[in-house]
């Protein structure tokens, strides 16, 4: 029913648009992580924007993807996306009318936030329960606002399934206004200043569509799983949360927030970009084109240009400071998309995954091989005054024609 | 800065600092120490708020732990929420310069601005304390926030306030370092002490295991039926259990010391010994060898030494089985088989006796051949040929006994008694038709009788498959009967088959009133006649183990029958041989041919 290919990269803008949805990849650190840093300022009650979030970009998806489509259709539209995304299995067998109780053992949020933290007292997988709900809201007509979803068993808690119960009642999430359409900032590029750029990025155009779920709906590539995102609902979380922490804490609430966003920017460069740069793949296509550490960086945001997450680019490199752009980047087109204006630089995963990026070109031994894979390599790293600081410059959101970073030591 | 204190207030701040010293040490906890922090800083500093934050490193933040003048309930939720990341700005700078951020309103501090704000300040001093510059302890902020400002010290305003904090946070600082050092160090102490104790548990443990087990070992050695003794490299007896006295008749001081040459041995010297046992102990892990030995008082035994090395230092321990009594049954056995063997070798001359001789085939065949082979040294496979009445009649019988090997010979035996009765029948009535069909049915009637096997309770149950030929070269009058057994022959080179009977002879089940068919033919020359037991194309061999069958022999007979049956004999056996191969024989083989 759903096949990935059927969905054309836009090449022009860096960008990968399904249902009327931008979809971008996001590693297991960086998803597990952002998720810690909302749950742990319990002071917030973050979950009605964690399950609000998804069901709001499920929701709209959705709506697209099953026009004309039955309800049996619906359901198996509905199931594909899951898996092929990412997110594990269901079976929407048992949804009906009345919703549903679904019960399922492969969950992408379970299984990778007990790979990385352990069991935990409550549910994690607050994305299933927005998914589900939206999809019952989509094939049975409902309001999102009508419905009530709610894991009241989990994997990442010791249990056996994951339990998710959907149906009309006390909403127990954040709906939202309706979003405008994407708009992308049509002006001239900075190019990458690589002669390969061209190669690398052709040798992976398309490869994204390789990604795929697996027989347990998951994507395990490069060392990480990886997820396909409606970039709308990660974007949110981080935004919600600002907002939340802003209205707790004052102005020192969005300083806070920056900073615990910037860090899983930062875990989720480090991690996957690591991964990458440590692949077969990169070291069979990419690696014969590089001689210098500024190539690999060069390189990098080559491959990654083809991932949806807009078009990479640098300003300037060198070990002591360096000043990236994103054209289109996919944090600040959502945050447009969703809440117009802001008067802050709201591209946080961009970069931290930039300052991620420099950390591995200069302050680790990856060029030669070698790539720190635990949490205690990471936090020691971070904790060395060697580490990179980061300014960031520039926001579309802001009203400026990219994104800017500046990171330096 | 000037000081706005009067001497009499720094002497009461310097008095309650050198207090807090005196009175702080390792063993304080953390939680007394914050709220003395906190404490001097308002009380004796007159700052309005005081908040201490601490890192927590599983996740890098920095909470707070502590805090003074934060008393509505908007000011103490806004302490739940505010942390500080170890990569974030604020520590981040404090980390790198090393020195303090005193943020006041006519001095502000970017870095801090927001924060500040959040605290429910207007100005703070921010320092870091304890820990190193790579993961800090803690923080402190002290610092005023909207109350009425005269009420309270100012930061910067006076210079030994400011020196009273700094060095205030030093010994904060000092403390929290001794404080987690000596956590640290205790925790250490205690684990080892601990661990002492677990570790000694453990071996009193084993001890008794040990004990235990050599307790057992000490059973085993004493109560076994078996003799042990202990050697060393040097094959000096080091140690026996009693077993071994009783078996050789020696005190245990007579052994204990000595060579293990005292336990004499006889029959084989002392050098074969050590060549089968010493010289290969390094060779195999285990080994065992029968020897005869000598008791003290000479009387001669066998024992079956096993072996096992002990140690490394070369020790080897002997266990010992007293096998005389299995020697001699096994001497006793093998006289047993041997005797057989000869009784089994004379019945075989005493079978070879009742065989034909082959001058006798010259008699009435222009050619023949005689493939007789049992499958043991007798067997149950016979053929007879007798003279009848006259030089012109024969009487040619191939038989295949119930078995083979001793039983079957056994019945053989019996078959030629019943065909002397047969011949001593037919040679009295000089007109008598000779009847092989008859001869069948005789021998049928006579076994069942002799054996008792015309009852269905007796334990024997033994007959025979086998052809009868009645031939008279003079009348050229071939005459044949057989019982599960066919005849085949050559005409004019094409091969015929006279199927006999599906009937054996003498067994329980075989109808004493059985009439067998007979078959006659008018001979001429050059006609050629097969008679087999079914050993030959019963025999197992080929690719597949199965048996050669009838199809194949039939082959064979047509691809060679033109030869003579000297060369026909030849293929027969090689024949057999290639399909048998490596297979066992199955059965005693017999076949009998002859051309008119």
């Amino acid at each position: 029913m759903f096949n990935i290919n059927d969905y054309k990269f836009d090449e022009k803008h860096n960008y990968l648009e399904i249902g009327g949805e931008a979809m971008i990849f996001h590693c297991h650190h960086y998803i597990t992580n952002l998720q810690r840093t909302i749950l742990d300022a319990d002071y917030i009650d973050s979950s009605r924007f964690l399950i609000g979030s998804a069901a709001d970009s499920v929701y709209y998806q959705l709506t697209n993807l099953c026009k004309g489509l039955n309800v049996e259709e619906s359901k198996k539209m509905a199931e594909d996306i899951y898996k092929c995304f990412g997110f594990g299995l269901i079976d929407l067998e048992c949804m009906d009318e009345n919703g549903c109780e679904l019960k399922t053992t492969n969950s992408f949020f379970s299984k990778t936030w007990e790979m990385k933290f352990g069991k935990r007292s409550e549910p994690i997988d607050y994305y299933t329960s927005g998914f589900l709900a939206a999809t019952y809201a989509v094939i049975y007509n409902k309001e999102l606002k009508d419905i009530r979803a709610i894991q009241t068993s989990c994997l990442a808690c010791g249990d056996e399934v994951n339990t998710h119960v959907i149906k009309l009642g006390d909403c127990n999430y954040d709906t939202y206004p309706k979003k405008t359409p994407t708009k992308f900032k049509e002006v001239p590029k900075l190019k990458i200043d690589w002669e390969h750029e061209e190669a690398i990025t052709n040798a992976f155009l398309g490869a994204h569509a390789t990604m795929v779920g697996n027989e347990e709906g998951l994507i395990p590539a490069f060392g990480v799983y990886l997820a396909r995102n409606q970039s709308d609902y990660i974007n949110r979380l981080q935004f919600e949360f600002v907002h939340k922490m802003t209205e707790v804490a004052g102005d020192y609430g969005v300083t806070l927030a920056g900073e615990l966003l910037l860090e899983a920017g930062h875990a989720c460069g480090f991690f996957t970009y690591g991964g990458i740069m440590t692949s077969n793949e990169w070291n069979s296509v990419v690696k014969p084109y590089l001689e210098t550490k500024e190539d690999w960086i060069k390189a990098l945001a080559s491959l990654v240009n083809t991932m949806g997450w807009g078009y990479h680019t640098a300003v300037e490199i060198s070990e002591n400071r360096a000043v990236f752009r994103n054209y289109n980047d996919f944090e600040d087109l959502s945050y447009v998309r969703m809440y117009g204006k802001s008067t802050y630089p709201v591209h946080w995963a961009n970069s931290g995954g930039f300052t991620g990026l420099m950390q591995l070109i200069y302050n680790s031994d990856l060029v030669n091989g070698i790539k720190i894979e635990t949490e205690e390599g990471f936090r020691h790293m971070r904790r060395s005054k060697e580490r990179y600081k980061t300014v960031m410059t520039k926001s579309i959101a802001c009203g400026d024609d990219y994104l800017e970073v500046e990171i330096y030591k | 800065m000037k000081s706005c204190v009067s001497s009499e207030q720094v002497s009461k701040i310097y008095h309650r600092l050198y207090e807090i010293g005196k009175s702080i040490n390792e063993t304080a906890s953390t939680e007394e120490l914050y709220n003395m922090a906190c404490e001097f800083a308002t009380n004796e500093l007159n700052y309005e708020k005081a908040l201490i934050f601490e890192h927590d490193d599983s996740n890098g933040w920095f909470k707070i732990v502590k805090s003074k003048g934060y008393n509505t309930p908007v000011e103490q939720k806004i302490l739940r929420i505010i942390n500080l990341l170890l990569s974030g700005e604020v520590i981040e700078y404090l980390r790198i310069n090393g020195e303090p951020i005193i943020h006041t309103e006519k001095s502000p501090k970017k870095q801090v601005q927001s924060l500040v704000k959040s605290l429910f300040l207007t100005e703070a001093y921010f320092e870091l304390f304890g820990g190193d510059s790579d993961i800090p302890y803690g923080l402190i902020v002290v610092g005023n926030g909207m109350n009425d400002a005269s009420n309270f010290s100012t930061l910067l305003e006076d210079s030994i306030l400011m020196l009273a904090l700094g060095n205030f946070t030093v010994q904060l600082s000092n403390t929290i370092n001794n404080i987690v050092f000596y956590k640290a160090w205790q925790s250490e102490k205690e684990n080892l002490e601990k661990n002492i104790i677990k570790r000694t548990q453990q071996i009193e443990a084993q001890k008794i295991e040990l004990e235990t087990h050599r307790n057992h070992l000490q059973k085993i050695f004493h109560n076994r039926g078996s003799g042990i003794i202990i050697v060393d490299k040097n094959k000096v007896i080091l140690e026996v259990n009693p077993k071994v006295c009783e078996m050789w008749g020696y005190l245990e001081e007579e052994i204990l010391g000595q060579h293990i040459g005292i336990l004499q041995i006889t029959d084989q010297s002392a050098a074969e010994f050590r060549e089968i046992t010493f010289e290969k102990v390094l060779e195999q892990t285990c080994i065992e060898v029968d020897c005869q030995m000598e008791k003290k008082s000479g009387l001669r035994f066998w024992v079956q030494f096993s072996r096992e090395v002990l140690n490394t230092q070369g020790d080897i321990l002997w266990v010992i089985n007293d096998v005389t009594e299995l020697k001699e049954s096994q001497e006793e056995i093998k006289k047993i088989h041997r005797e057989t063997q000869d009784s089994i070798q004379y019945a075989s001359l005493i079978q070879q006796a009742i065989i034909p001789e082959e001058r006798n085939f010259v008699e009435y065949f222009s050619d023949f051949l005689t493939l007789w082979k049992p499958k043991d040294i007798v067997g149950g496979d016979i053929y007879l040929l007798e003279e009848l009445r006259n030089k012109d009649e024969c009487l040619l019988m191939v038989i295949d006994c119930t078995g083979h090997g001793v039983p079957g010979a056994f019945v053989t035996m019996l078959v030629k008694a019943i065909e002397r009765q047969v011949k001593g029948i037919i040679s009295a009535d000089s007109t008598l038709e000779v009847s092989p069909a008859w001869i069948l049915s005789y021998f049928n009637v006579t076994m069942k009788k002799l054996l008792k096997q015309e009852i269905g309770n007796t334990v024997s149950n033994v007959g025979f498959d086998g052809g009868v030929i009645y031939f008279n070269k003079k009348t050229n009058i071939l005459k044949f009967a057989g019982a599960g057994t066919p005849l085949f022959y050559v005409e004019d080179n094409e091969l015929k088959t006279i199927k006999g009977d599906r009937h054996s002879v003498g067994y329980k089940r075989s109808k004493m009133d059985f009439q067998f068919r007979e078959h006659m033919i008018e001979v001429k020359d050059g006609m050629k006649f097969y008679l087999t037991t079914d050993g030959y194309f019963d025999q197992n061999g080929g690719y597949e183990g199965l048996p050669m069958g009838k199809k194949k022999f039939k082959e064979i007979l047509k691809r060679n029958c033109h030869e003579s049956f000297v060369t026909q004999k030849i293929k027969f056996i090689n024949e057999l041989k290639n399909h048998q191969k490596s297979h066992i024989r199955n059965d005693d083989i017999t076949l009998i041919a002859f051309e008119i």
